[in-house]
């Protein structure tokens, strides 16, 4: 493999990679984008299934004792297997501060000031709320618990066009209903030229000048050198070749990102001490109960993996949005070796009763889900080789968070006749883990953004502090919990990044090399 | 990703609890947690299991129908009723892609040695349901390696046969799930809400 030049590179092929990619091109500058991940053809490569080998392909994770951090790793990053539920943060959520009374979001970025690129994102993943006659059984299992206690819920929005109610969502469409990237920003930027080279990972970044802040006041793209260098490696094949760009977009995401440029400060010795940390998980605590025989049945494992209603009824009083998950297959097996809370009984994980549980829980098993307003209180650091570990100091205020969210979910279901199934989780050393683990898909603000380098690694328009030219759009940015799905914002994000990088980047695209100087 | 010791413990140590306790629940994260936690069986390290593996009987290594009767067995007996003409009904006990397979010859030479001694007979599959049964209990009852060779084996077999990993289009008529492939219109898989909500 040869060694590359190109104007502007981006790292990653996920939400927050996707709209800088397509709007640089679309303004007709030359973009090269790698991803780790495999290259991805939905109708060719999605399939519609439970084996474990496929969806490790793409299924990736970090974990400690008190945080689990799931994210997917292949063209299109988490949209390919994602629940498309696509929701703007609400208004409070860019007012929350941090324990010293200091606001998370910088100054000016606001849901008002978002709004227009969140417009610009919904109208890019074809996002509609789903209709009354498409909720599925799920939701309206859902539904109907949070109904019986005089608790209000909505029909979700979802970033789809045209289900075919195939099912099984998040294993991948490949009907190309899902609106993953792979239906719109991607195709159309490489229309425009954008060239993709996926099974690329990036492994560090350097400085290809000096003194890179004497670059600071190139706009001009003819008149930028080539200020960063990429060091790659082809995964399948090992190879190594570098890339040198002039623009340097990262958009791997929250452990991505982070990842690369950890491994990157011995070169980069100017980024913020705030890299790696500051990482919000939106909450995520979760209940799995049993519905009551008197009740409705959900057919857990057959069509949509989404449940299409979300409850915001608690969203005032307690800073959470509650909605509810399918089962799958797997996870009904994982669930069958649990156990109902009250009976009991001798375990039965295997045998005859184990296959009268899974007839069971295969129908009337449902998940309740918070996503709330959590702290950014996790980091990820390398671990002593080049990958990295997360890790979160459970303060007294966390495990409060959680008994009390729990219990709220819990008293959903018990005022509702359903039995709470519990599962026990073990420690590295296979013992019983006492300490609370908070597993997320949804961790953001890794390089979280700020006014200052004091605060953060990145400005609002997502530059690095004292790295002109290099720009990071993806989760890594977004300061704080969202207590929805975090996917539409981090679009929406990254459009608001691209916007300013693209205005800043054509207001001077003809200058010549004296003029910008 | 979850790795070596800590998926190896996860996997082989979960169990259900009495209802006591810290318990928690389980996520569609842990769910996949879960899986990473499948693929995970990593014991190369762990000398007892070196020395198990070293010391097996290997007769039935040798023996590719006596081996797939005496899985066949273990498979129906740890979900009675698993469908005994699906053609991948042990196919993950070989699949390379899960450590278990360097275990296997261990497992098959340790069930045909328990019955043996529990029942007279190294013929496994010859047992009665229940006889299997007490083998199989005998195993999780062992020292902690076999112990966690034999909830592997349970495991694999039940992700293996339940999920229908192998053909996604089959499921597992058991439990009614009609594979990941069966083809639902829209109709089937949604219910109107306000229906649902006057039956209240």
């Amino acid at each position: 493999m040869e060694n590359l030049k190109t104007d502007i590179l981006v790292i990653g092929s996920g939400f927050g990679a996707a709209a800088p990619a397509l709007r640089l091109s679309e303004a007709g500058f030359n973009v090269l984008m790698i991803e780790k991940g495999k290259n991805i053809v939905p109708e060719k490569d999605f399939r519609m299934t439970q084996d474990p080998k496929y969806l490790l392909q793409y299924i990736k994770g970090v974990s400690d004792k008190s945080i689990s951090m799931m994210y997917a790793e292949g063209l299109g990053g988490g949209s390919g297997f994602y629940e498309m539920v696509s929701l703007r943060a609400p208004s409070k959520v860019f007012s929350q501060k941090d324990e010293n009374g200091n606001y998370l979001w910088p100054a000016g970025i606001t849901r008002q000031a978002m709004d227009p690129f969140y417009d610009i994102a919904e109208k890019m993943l074809h996002v509609e709320q789903i209709s009354v006659d498409e909720i599925p059984k799920s939701g309206a299992v859902f539904s109907l618990l949070m109904k019986n206690l005089g608790y209000s819920c909505d029909r979700s929005r979802y970033a789809v066009k045209g289900c075919v109610g195939s099912g099984y969502c998040i294993s991948g469409c490949l009907f190309g209903a899902k609106q993953s990237l792979h239906q719109n920003y991607l195709p159309q930027a490489q229309k425009l030229g954008m060239k993709i080279l996926t099974d690329t990972d990036a492994l560090d970044i350097r400085t290809c000048i000096p003194n890179i802040n004497s670059t600071k006041k190139c706009f001009s793209i003819n008149s930028i050198p080539y200020r960063y260098e990429v060091k790659c490696r082809q995964v399948e094949k090992g190879e190594m070749f570098t890339v040198k760009t002039k623009i340097l977009i990262l958009g791997g995401g929250t452990v991505g990102t982070a990842k690369l440029l950890l491994n990157s400060k011995k070169h980069l010795h100017f980024l913020s001490s705030h890299l790696g940390k500051n990482i919000a998980f939106n909450g995520s605590v979760k209940c799995v109960g049993l519905i009551p025989e008197n009740m409705i049945e959900g057919d857990m494992l057959s069509g949509r993996s989404h449940p299409g209603m979300i409850s915001y009824h608690f969203f005032d009083s307690k800073g959470i949005t509650i909605s509810s998950a399918k089962p799958l297959p797997l996870h009904v097996v994982a669930a069958a070796r649990l156990q109902l809370e009250g009976e009991n009984r001798k375990p039965s994980y295997w045998g005859q009763p184990n296959v009268d549980l899974m007839k069971l829980y295969r129908r009337r098993m449902i998940v309740l889900y918070a996503l709330g307003l959590t702290p950014p209180a996790a980091e990820i650091y390398l671990d002593g080789t080049d990958s990295v570990k997360p890790r979160m100091n459970l303060t007294p205020g966390l495990i409060r968070y959680y008994k009390s969210i729990s219990k709220l979910l819990e008293s959903i279901f018990n005022r509702n006749g359903c039995k709470i199934i519990h599962h026990e989780m073990l420690d590295s050393e296979g013992q019983p883990n006492d300490e609370i683990n908070f597993s997320t898909t949804h961790m953001i603000g890794s390089c979280r953004m700020a006014e200052s380098k004091k605060h953060g690694v990145v400005d609002i328009y997502g530059e690095v502090f004292d790295y002109p030219g290099m720009f990071i759009s993806d989760g890594a940015t977004v300061p704080s919990s969202l207590a929805v799905n975090s996917s539409l914002t981090i679009l929406a994000n990254a459009e608001r990044i691209s916007e300013h990088l693209v205005k800043r980047l054509s207001m001077n695209k003809n200058q010549d090399l004296a003029d910008s100087f | 990703m979850i790795k070596g010791a800590e998926m190896l413990n996860k996997i082989f140590q979960s169990k259900i609890q009495s209802g006591q306790g810290n318990n928690r629940v389980i996520s569609r994260n842990d769910f996949l947690k879960q899986i990473a936690l499948v693929t995970g069986f990593i014991m190369t390290s762990c000398t007892p299991v070196k020395i198990l593996l070293n010391s097996h009987d290997d007769k039935y290594d040798k023996d590719a129908y006596l081996k797939k009767k005496i899985l066949e067995a273990f498979v129906t007996t740890v979900i009675p009723g698993a469908d005994t003409n699906n053609p991948n009904l042990c196919t993950i006990f070989y699949d390379e892609y899960y450590p278990f397979y360097k275990y296997c010859g261990f497992f098959i030479s340790d069930l045909c040695n328990k019955s043996k001694k529990m029942f007279g007979t190294e013929c496994f599959y010859d047992l009665s349901l229940a006889e299997r049964t007490e083998v199989i209990q005998a195993g999780l009852d062992d020292d902690s390696t076999t112990e966690k060779i034999y909830t592997a084996a349970i495991f694999i077999s039940q992700v293996s046969v339940y999920c229908s990993i192998y053909d996604d289009e089959r499921g597992c008529s058991l439990i009614e799930f009609p594979g990941s492939y069966a083809f639902m219109i829209l109709k089937c898989i949604t219910q109107i809400i306000t229906t649902i909500l006057l039956q209240n």
